[in-house]
């Protein structure tokens, strides 16, 4: 490869206007494919140092900044109406007498209905944040017809404590998947539907 | 010892700050050169950020995710129906590195979507032999938003795109044999993403024999193309647990062509046909979110004023071609206007839109907007070199022109980088229903 481009094609350009010839600014060696490959190196190696350091801020700063126990929050969490039924976790915890409809060992904890305001269901806020909440589909606002499509609703979320050891599954049939991070536990209400 | 440090890291900095000055977008026009870099800048910050916006898969996001999940866990691709493994593969790249979370869906193409930036501008420098070409054809890139909305997905579209600019620039760059080997490589990986970029092969091979650079017969080179294919297929099916032995490739490879032509026309309504694409009728939204009363959507149309010059460019410069080609008084002027050099620089550029457009001209299998995403990075490259050209002579012209592609990006970047906005304000920007 180094025989191979031996002089790059990057050489002129310069400053000059019409009339003024371009004078080479490099003259020397210069394999510009070489260069590409290096360049998507480094691209890739910068990408996934900005993305590991978000992912592991947002893994160990998102339950201390603000998500306390015992505070509330105002939430903006995006639904399908099917989500009731698509929404589910699995944990032996019981928080202030909020639980999953499923224990860790995927059985169901008793009788498993969204219209139970003390089941805990896994959400994703607008802003990305995981958490597990019950009471959403209790609130007046989910009993009205909703919408077709993918919705807004904002809650508020009265944060009652943190799980860590917890598998949440995002529909019916789809196996659960562990958290591999601590996440907050809480209740929703107040839910209003944006329109 | 401390002195000597001290000198030491002081010469390191003075010599790093004199190559950025050295290396810094120039343009006739000082101010020109400044809004080149920021158009760069503002491309590459609007690419990265909230790239992992929205969580959920959005288009055809789930079949490639899905299928690149398969190819990690060992699980028949049963995800995606008709492309080749390794646009898929590079999700599952991203996805190894980042995660199964929607930043590791993105990681590839944004990746990849970054570095095209740097593609055009080894391209443009190259082929113009002109750094300020460079500069241009890479701003112009990151100030497009079909570019920029592309970086941002997990589709295959930028992936494919990127492998298509690189086979050009290994070819432009070859003075022998291992350039042309590589440049073969790279026309493999093209086509072991989506089999049309196999065509990009002809345009590099053009632009090998036109510049003369490797002896001719280097391009027997090519013939590691299906190779390299029939490798990564192999690769690709192995990791599924498929049977991956050469006739399993090409029983697989048949099956999964006789999907792909098996598409029937007019069903899809995002379905487009490509002279549409020239006069941006119907591109697409990849993504869109409801966040409270706002919204957030990515709009794969292109910054307007790109288009309308690029599109001056394809039409202008073939017709002044065939002008030059005919009458000896447009030859005398053509040869005014532009040296052998530029010449073979349009040509070669010329050849590689067409050549890329060729499939889609068939007609034989259904048509998307993002089909042009390919043709319209040459297209770039090309507006890049005839800007440049332009500039020597319109220095204030071509600041007024930078300046009105700064203001539409500025304008059009909400609508193209998923950033909150009311819905009149979303309508006011994507203001014919074709583009909602």
């Amino acid at each position: 490869m180094s025989s191979d481009s031996a002089t790059g094609g990057l050489t002129a350009g310069g400053e000059g206007r019409e009339g003024q010839p371009d004078v080479p600014l490099r003259p020397g060696r210069c394999n510009v494919l070489l260069l590409s490959f290096l360049s998507l190196g480094l691209i890739a190696f910068g990408l996934w140092v900005v993305s590991a350091g978000k992912q592991y801020r947002e893994e160990y700063s998102q339950d201390m900044e603000g998500w306390r126990i015992g505070s509330s929050r105002e939430v903006e969490i995006t639904l399908v109406k099917e989500d009731d039924r698509n929404l589910a976790c699995a944990s032996d915890q019981v928080i202030g007498g909020l639980r999953c409809g499923y224990r860790l060992d995927q059985q169901a904890a008793g009788a498993v209905s969204p219209a139970d305001p003390r089941m805990l269901q896994p959400y994703n806020t607008v802003e990305s944040q995981l958490l597990l909440g019950a009471g959403l589909w209790t609130s007046s606002d989910m009993k009205q017809p909703l919408p077709a499509g993918r919705f807004t609703v904002s809650c508020s979320y009265n944060i009652n404590g943190m799980v860590r050891a917890a598998a949440i599954r995002f529909a019916p049939t789809a196996p659960f998947d562990r958290i591999g991070k601590t996440i907050p536990v809480g209740a929703l209400s107040d839910c209003t539907l944006r329109r | 010892m401390n002195d000597a440090v001290s000198t030491r890291a002081s010469g390191l900095a003075s010599a790093g700050w004199k190559a950025v000055v050295a290396w810094r977008p120039r343009a006739s026009h000082p101010l020109t050169g400044y809004l080149l870099a920021l158009m760069i800048l503002g491309g590459v910050v609007l690419r990265i950020q909230n790239v992992g916006y929205p969580f959920r898969q959005s288009f055809d996001e789930p079949q490639y995710v899905a299928a690149a999940h398969q190819f990690l866990i060992g699980a028949p691709d049963v995800g995606e129906c008709c492309h080749p493994p390794l646009g898929k593969l590079l999700i599952g790249v991203g996805m190894l590195m980042v995660g199964n979370n929607p930043a590791g869906w993105r990681f590839a193409p944004l990746c990849l979507g970054l570095f095209s930036i740097v593609l055009v501008y080894f391209i443009a420098s190259s082929l113009f032999e002109d750094r300020r070409a460079g500069w241009f054809a890479a701003a112009f890139m990151a100030a497009d938003g079909f570019f920029l909305t592309y970086s941002r997905a997990a589709l295959p579209d930028m992936s494919l795109a990127c492998f298509v600019l690189w086979s050009l620039l290994a070819a432009i760059t070859a003075r022998g044999w291992p350039g042309v080997l590589a440049c073969a490589v790279l026309v493999g990986l093209a086509a072991s993403i989506k089999w049309v970029g196999l065509l990009v092969s002809l345009p590099a091979c053009f632009a090998i024999l036109l510049l003369r650079r490797a002896p001719w017969y280097s391009i027997v080179s090519f013939a590691v193309v299906p190779f390299v294919h029939l490798a990564i297929w192999m690769i690709g099916l192995a990791l599924i647990g498929h049977p991956n032995g050469p006739l399993d490739v090409l029983t697989e490879m048949r099956r999964r062509g006789q999907i792909h032509l098996g598409f029937a026309h007019g069903v899809n309504p995002l379905e487009s046909a490509w002279y549409t694409w020239l006069v941006l009728y119907h591109p697409i939204v990849i993504k869109s979110a409801q966040v409270g009363a706002k919204i957030r959507l990515a709009c794969s149309v292109g910054n307007p004023v790109l288009w309308i010059a690029a599109d001056v460019c394809l039409v202008a410069l073939p017709v002044l071609g065939a002008a030059a080609a005919l009458s000896p008084r447009w030859r005398e002027r053509w040869r005014g206007w532009f040296d052998v050099r530029y010449s073979k620089a349009l040509a070669i550029l010329g050849v590689s839109w067409v050549s890329m457009m060729l499939l889609w001209f068939t007609r034989r299998i259904t048509t998307y907007w993002y089909h042009y995403l390919t043709p319209w990075g040459i297209a770039l490259v090309l507006l890049g070199g005839v800007v440049a050209r332009l500039d020597r002579r319109f220095p204030k012209g071509v600041l007024s022109f930078v300046l009105v592609v700064l203001a539409v990006f500025i304008y059009f970047a909400p609508v193209w980088a998923e950033i909150p906005l009311s819905l009149s304000a979303a309508h006011r920007r994507l203001i014919f229903p074709m583009w909602q």
